[in-house]
């Protein structure tokens, strides 16, 4: 098995595009429920009881223009806000 | 030469494995650890030379002993996991001083399996995760903290949906790039540790 080293400029292209969006929400599948958060913060808005829940409550939130739904089986969904 | 923030792991490469192996160095990593495994590729140093110098210069161990079973019905069972937490254990008990202080958490897939094949380790701190990465990053949480950190150590809730939100980005930028995130030898261990070190700083900094 072999590996590759990515070369030091996209590694650099990779550091520097970190960015954080407060107007991006989060929402993560837990044992305890479902977590929404906004991105970079450190704070929980809320925990819902299931997807749809989650969703419902970020519905009510102001500023929000993506969602991302991170499952704890499957790929990460994108949902975008009007 | 120890570095009190090296922790040594010693887990399978493989795909399946992967997503467990990203929560391992992320909670290392967001807790101000510094994790340590042998690469996949050849450096041309005898492989096993390799991982003992990573042992003796690590005063914590993580030992992942989940994918002990063959891969196929008809393989042998994966000895390697078992090989050098053995390794460790004789560090641990070789009666130098400086190597008897060493920790290890054990890692297994569901509760008590390990007495079924290595009774032994009885006794240790063992934990199940049930191939789960919230569970992997809550067991080595609640280790870390129960070594006695000075600092306050935030709760695995935190660090999860933290790692949820990193993985995002790294799978936008690294497919992006035309790297399969999914794929364990895409990009060296390195390389990750990096790119999550530097996502890790940043986030801690808002």
């Amino acid at each position: 098995m072999s590996t590759k080293d990515i070369s030091g400029d996209l590694k650099k292209k990779f550091m520097e595009s970190i960015e954080f969006h407060k107007d991006h929400v989060h929402v993560v599948e837990m044992s305890e429920g479902w977590v929404i958060k906004r991105e970079g913060s450190k704070k929980t808005i809320q925990t819902a009881s299931s997807q749809e829940a989650a969703m419902k409550a970020i519905h009510e939130l102001k500023n929000v223009s993506k969602v991302y739904v991170h499952p704890k089986v499957g790929d990460i969904s994108i949902e975008k806000m009007e | 030469m120890m570095d009190t923030k090296n922790v040594f792991i010693n887990c399978p490469f493989d795909n399946e494995f992967y997503p467990l192996l990203k929560g391992i160095f992320f909670v290392l990593i967001y807790l101000g650890f510094k994790p340590k495994i042998a690469e996949t590729s050849d450096s041309g140093q005898v492989r096993i030379l390799k991982i003992k110098d990573l042992m003796v210069a690590s005063p914590l161990s993580i030992h992942d002993l989940s994918r002990i079973d063959p891969l196929a019905t008809d393989a042998a069972a994966r000895l390697n996991m078992a090989f050098e937490m053995g390794i460790d254990f004789g560090l641990r008990y070789s009666g130098i001083p400086e190597y008897g202080t060493k920790r290890f958490l054990i890692l297994e897939k569901e509760e008590h399996r390990y007495k079924t094949f290595l009774s032994d380790i009885s006794g240790n701190d063992i934990k199940s995760h049930q191939n789960d990465p919230e569970l992997i990053i809550k067991a080595i949480r609640d280790w870390i903290k129960s070594q006695g950190q000075r600092k306050a150590v935030p709760r695995h809730k935190l660090i999860f949906s933290a790692f949820n939100e990193f993985l995002m980005y790294y799978n936008q930028m690294i497919g992006g790039e035309g790297y399969d995130p999914k794929e364990i030898t895409a990009l060296t261990f390195s390389d990750v540790i990096d790119i999550m070190t530097n996502w890790v700083k940043k986030f801690k900094k808002i």
